[in-house]
């Protein structure tokens, strides 16, 4: 929705509308407040405009609680606002008002208000009325629910991905109004799956390992990253070996994170580089020591620009200060940091000018020398307190927020029995050791206990984490990042005999696979004949060149032979559905549809086992997308033998998220050098899990999984047992890339055969 | 059977190849020659060792034969074959025994890519015998005095597959090649490429850093010659960080991280 002005509103409207209001006594003395305000910030030429916007929300029957809420926020944005945000909150308040009723936009505005501070320009606050007057238009029923969780929303989300967040739930539930009243109320799990999501566009994670690398090159070391989820930590923060990083940054744009996120981290880097000692804190007082950790920034970044100068560029982006007259802490400290990081900033303020003066100077004199440090840190703090400007620790900042919070650079230990006042550094720095010890067996440590995680979700048995997926929301057009957690679960010890027995009476069919392994083997040296090139002559190409020569005819230069031994170069990764539904009975005997696969794979494990192709296998079930489950019967490096037992103890159990499986599989079969890699998959059913409704997510997740799959050079193909398992699988893995088995007593007979039918030129 | 000892002048190198000593190669090169020793020259790809060679060569005033051995290179590609012409077949001296024949300086360049059945026919070119025998021929062939056998070899890229075998690496004496410093590396580099000397010291800033992630995310880092590449280009009008990109990051790895830390990296340096 745009705000228009209309071109030439009525040079008397004001005046008129003045007179009409003149006879509602409850609206008339707010108005002409805000009127006189209106005229001293939009002036005698935008008082018109001002009075047909407010014309027009009161020509809406709005009602005067709506009016007062506006001029009340009229109050705190207008002396920095523009007419263009003054149209937008006027006219998407129209616009909320007209569908969605007056107190629903009551409602709305209250939350809003009470984001604003003073002073500002009101440009988000009209961002976010514009998006919310567009689902007006479109789901006025959205907006009573909304409005309950809108401050939470507006928490988490900047106007722009709250705009895509209110956008997806249109799209979600375009029709039913239920759906949507719980999506908008954040009470469908996907909205809050969506929010945070959309609030995870600047999320650290994806970016860490790009700059441990970055790290290591320039510097030799990588901190270890943590990202800390507690509201006190708003700075990174050094913690011995540790960088503790706040999990998010209000002002951080998605555009910006990747820079600044390199920025915190090649920072933190200087630290572990340059900062020989940390900082005896003695009797200095706080203010001294955020003037040492200012310092000492300054200087460990001057240190690492001299090799690398880009990162001082880097670092510069997001020194913003602006030189000016103030002088309270906060902007005297972010000027100063500038000041010694851009040689090109002006800055008139004496006291930042002898502070660089006497950095410069020592620095020149011998950069290497951490000690001045505190010595110019002193002087500044002494200066700051003749001018008596206060300091005061709980509201100080360091800037720019790429910036550690200097904590990690003292050693707290060393502190001054009779120094109160750096009581609560002491106290903070305290429990950042705490988390720090917690953290101190890195690899031992064990996934944090209690509330954090999912209920019902925590997995009983042993498992370890194999790795975080993406998941395909094909009603959002998004992968949403790390979505699931795939789980090694170790295989269930059992005698193998019985399996082994049923192994050896399907004689009949190892007969014949004995027949399609000699075919696959192909050991045998083949002479390549008629080649430019060889070892030696192809003597009947020869013999044919000359007689050419002898009858003038141009002779084919072919002449040469070579002898090459054409290996097969096939590697499988075997995917074995074992959710509940195998558990299904098949045919006459009343073998289950798993233990009938599971002989399969047995039959097939020891073809390959002597045809030599690498092959691995992994069973897979889930428990909802925080426990996909998987098994592996036999990995690439192991001999066929140690898959039996674990063949023989598999249980049917729980659900099938197709996609996470296949991702998972394709990661490992993916590092196989061989020429071609194939995926087969082995499944009864179509996919599903305890925690998705919408029956086509998952298959279409899985159509996504084994496209990529593909995209990395991956062959994939499904056996499907059964008729439903035949028509999911061909929607995900396409009509020539699925087998059906309508009779899964055929399986084990078939599954070999099948395999060298598809890896056989 | 004996042919003439074929002429290899166009084989000789005439001007002096650019080379700077990095320790004392040159001595131990010379040595090795007159000791008739076989050389292995150790080292990462790029590091100047093909380099030293001709330079060696056009010191020692010796024809240099080199050879790019490849996966598929044959012993008759490095002994010779019969081809055939008008009057029917006729023998061609493959690279190896010209060199033989000639008493010329033979590198044999990244060994380990060559298969292990025909790297074994140097094998009597490099005991006390030195000779090589041309099976095909019915021939054998001495060396004199002036022909030298050296082979270079990555230690880096040792896998199961691709490796010397014991019985060929002890029979070569082994020099170890690293690196130049950086000051001497940006030299070369502002030499070799025609750029000035802060930026070499900038492109060897970037090659130092990578070379960080050796072992890690890449095979190996940067070499010298990717940056006299990226130096050529630059020296071309391309920008810096492109230039670097081409001849630098995207040889180097196909990661999307860590081609994102190189590009990182090298917006660092520059
Ligand atoms: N010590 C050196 N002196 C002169 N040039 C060098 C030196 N080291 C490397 N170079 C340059 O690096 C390039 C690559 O070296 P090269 O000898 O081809 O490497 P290698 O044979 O070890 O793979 C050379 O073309 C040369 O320009
Ligand atoms: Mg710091």
């Amino acid at each position: 929705m745009t705000a228009a002005l209309r071109r030439d509103p009525d040079p008397d409207a004001s005046a008129a509308l003045e007179r009409l209001l003149s006879r509602r006594p409850a609206l008339h003395a707010g108005f002409l407040a805000a009127q006189a305000q209106a005229r001293r910030h939009l002036g005698a030429a935008g008082l018109p405009h001002w009075a047909a916007l407010v014309g027009a929300l009161y020509h809406a029957n709005a009602g005067p609680a709506v009016l007062e809420a506006l001029w009340g926020i009229e109050r705190r944005i207008l002396p920095g606002a523009g007419l263009d945000t003054e149209a937008t909150l006027w006219q998407a308040t129209r616009t909320l008002c007209r569908h969605a009723g007056s107190r629903t936009t009551l409602a709305i505005l209250g939350p809003l208000a009470a984001r604003l501070s003073y002073g500002g320009d009101g440009r988000e606050l009209a961002a976010r009325l514009a998006a919310l007057a567009g689902l007006a238009e479109r789901a006025p029923d959205a907006l009573a629910p909304l409005a309950a969780v809108l401050a939470q929303v507006m928490q988490e989300l900047p106007p722009e991905p709250m705009a895509q967040w209110l956008a997806d739930g249109l799209a979600l539930h375009a029709t039913d109004r239920r759906r949507r009243a719980a999506y908008f109320g954040l009470e469908d799990p996907l909205a809050r799956r969506r929010l945070a999501d959309l609030a995870g566009a600047v999320r650290f994670a994806p970016h860490e390992e790009r700059l441990k690398l970055v790290t290591q090159a320039l510097f030799g070391l990588a901190p270890e990253v943590r990202v800390i989820a507690d509201p006190a930590l708003i700075r990174p923060r050094l913690a011995g070996g540790l960088l503790l990083m706040p999990q998010g940054f209000p002002d951080l744009r998605a555009e910006d994170a990747a820079a600044f996120f390199e920025a915190a981290v090649t920072h933190a880097a200087c630290h572990g580089a340059f900062t020989r000692a940390r900082f005896t804190v003695g009797r200095m007082k706080p203010v001294q020591i955020a003037l040492v950790s200012l310092l000492e920034d300054a200087r460990v970044e001057r240190l690492a620009a001299r090799a690398y100068p880009g990162l001082g560029r880097l670092w510069r982006r997001f020194h913003t200060a602006e030189a000016a007259s103030a002088r309270t802490v906060a902007s005297l400290f972010a000027r100063l940091a500038r000041a010694l990081a851009d040689p090109d900033f002006r800055d008139e303020d004496g006291w930042i000018a002898k502070a660089r003066a006497l950095f410069e100077r020592a620095f020149t004199e011998d950069a290497g020398r951490q000690g001045f440090v505190p010595e110019i840190a002193r002087i500044l703090g002494h200066d700051l307190g003749q001018l008596r400007i206060p300091f005061d620790t709980k509201a100080y900042r360091v800037e720019p927020a790429y910036r550690d919070d200097g904590l990690g650079l003292f050693d707290w230990d060393e502190t001054d029995p009779d120094n109160d006042d750096v009581l609560e550094l002491v106290v903070e720095a305290a429990r950042l050791r705490q988390e720090e010890a917690d953290a101190a067996p890195p690899d031992s440590a064990p996934a944090p206990a209690g509330g954090a995680r999912m209920k019902g979700a925590v997995p009983q048995e042993e498992s370890t984490i194999a790795g975080l997926y993406p998941e395909w929301d094909h009603r959002l057009r998004t992968e949403l990042a790390d979505h699931v957690t795939v789980r090694l679960h170790a295989p269930a010890a059992v005698g193998a005999s019985a399996l082994k027995a049923r192994l050896d009476a399907a004689g009949s069919i190892a007969a014949r696979l004995d027949a399609l392994m000699r075919r696959a083997r192909l050991d045998r040296p083949t002479r390549l004949r008629r080649r430019l090139d060889g070892e030696e002559i192809d003597l009947e190409a020869a013999q044919e060149a000359m007689l050419a020569r002898r009858l003038g005819e141009l002779p084919d230069p072919r002449i040469h032979a070579l002898k090459r031994r054409q290996g097969r170069d096939v590697a499988l990764m075997l995917l074995l559905d074992v959710s509940q539904s195998t558990a299904d009975p098949v045919g006459r005997d009343g073998e289950s549809v798993l233990s009938t696969a599971a002989l399969a794979v047995g039959l097939l494990g020891a073809a390959l086992d002597g045809v030599g192709d690498p092959f691995a296998a992994l069973a897979f079930a889930s428990n909802g997308r925080e426990d996909v489950r998987i098994t592996e019967l036999k990995r690439f490096a192991e001999r066929w033998e140690a898959a039996l037992p674990r063949l023989a103890g598999l249980r049917p159990a729980y659900s099938t998220r197709l996609g996470a499986a296949i991702r998972h599989g394709a990661a490992g079969l993916a590092a196989q050098a061989t020429h071609r890699r194939v995926l087969v998959v082995v499944t009864d059913g179509e996919p599903s899990d305890i925690d998705v409704e919408d029956e086509a997510y998952l298959a279409e997740d899985a159509r996504r999984a084994v496209a990529d799959a593909r995209g990395q050079g991956l062959d994939v193909f499904c056996v499907a047992l059964g008729a439903v398992a035949d028509r999911a699988a061909a929607a995900i893995f396409g009509r020539r890339n699925s087998f059906p088995i309508t009779r899964v007593e055929e399986l084990p007979a078939r599954l070999a055969a099948l395999y060298f039918q598809l890896t056989v030129r | 059977m004996d042919a003439d000892p074929p002429d290899l002048d166009c084989f000789r190198l005439v001007d002096e190849p650019y080379y700077t000593p990095v320790g004392n190669e040159i001595a131990l090169f010379e040595a090795a020659y007159r000791a008739q020793v076989p050389l292995m020259l150790k080292g990462p790809t790029g590091c100047g060792k093909t380099r030293f060679v001709e330079h060696m060569a056009w010191r020692l005033q010796r024809p240099l034969i080199t050879i790019a051995c490849h996966e598929d290179m044959t012993a008759a590609d490095l002994v010779g074959r019969y081809l055939l012409d008008a009057q029917g077949t006729v023998w061609r001296d493959g690279p190896l025994t010209q060199a033989v024949r000639g008493g010329a300086i033979c590198y044999l360049d990244e060994i380990v890519e060559a298969r292990q059945d025909t790297t074994v026919v140097i094998h009597p070119l490099t005991d006390e015998r030195r000779v090589l025998p041309l099976d095909k021929r019915n021939e054998v062939v001495a060396a004199p005095s002036g022909f030298f056998l050296v082979i270079s070899y990555n230690p880096g890229y040792q896998s199961a597959v691709k490796d010397l075998k014991e019985s060929t690496k002890q029979r070569f004496a082994a020099i170890d090649f690293t690196y130049a410093a950086a000051a001497r590396e940006a030299d070369i580099v502002a030499r070799e490429a025609g750029i000035d000397a802060g930026l070499a010291e900038k492109l060897v800033r970037i090659a130092a850093a990578s070379r960080n992630l050796g072992h890690r995310a890449l095979e190996e880092g940067a070499s010298t010659r990717t940056l006299i590449r990226a130096g050529k280009l630059i020296a071309r009008g391309i920008g810096a960080a492109e230039a670097c990109d081409m001849a630098i990051v995207a040889p180097l790895t196909d990661d999307a991280d860590t081609r994102g830390a190189l590009r990182s990296v090298v917006a660092a340096c520059l």
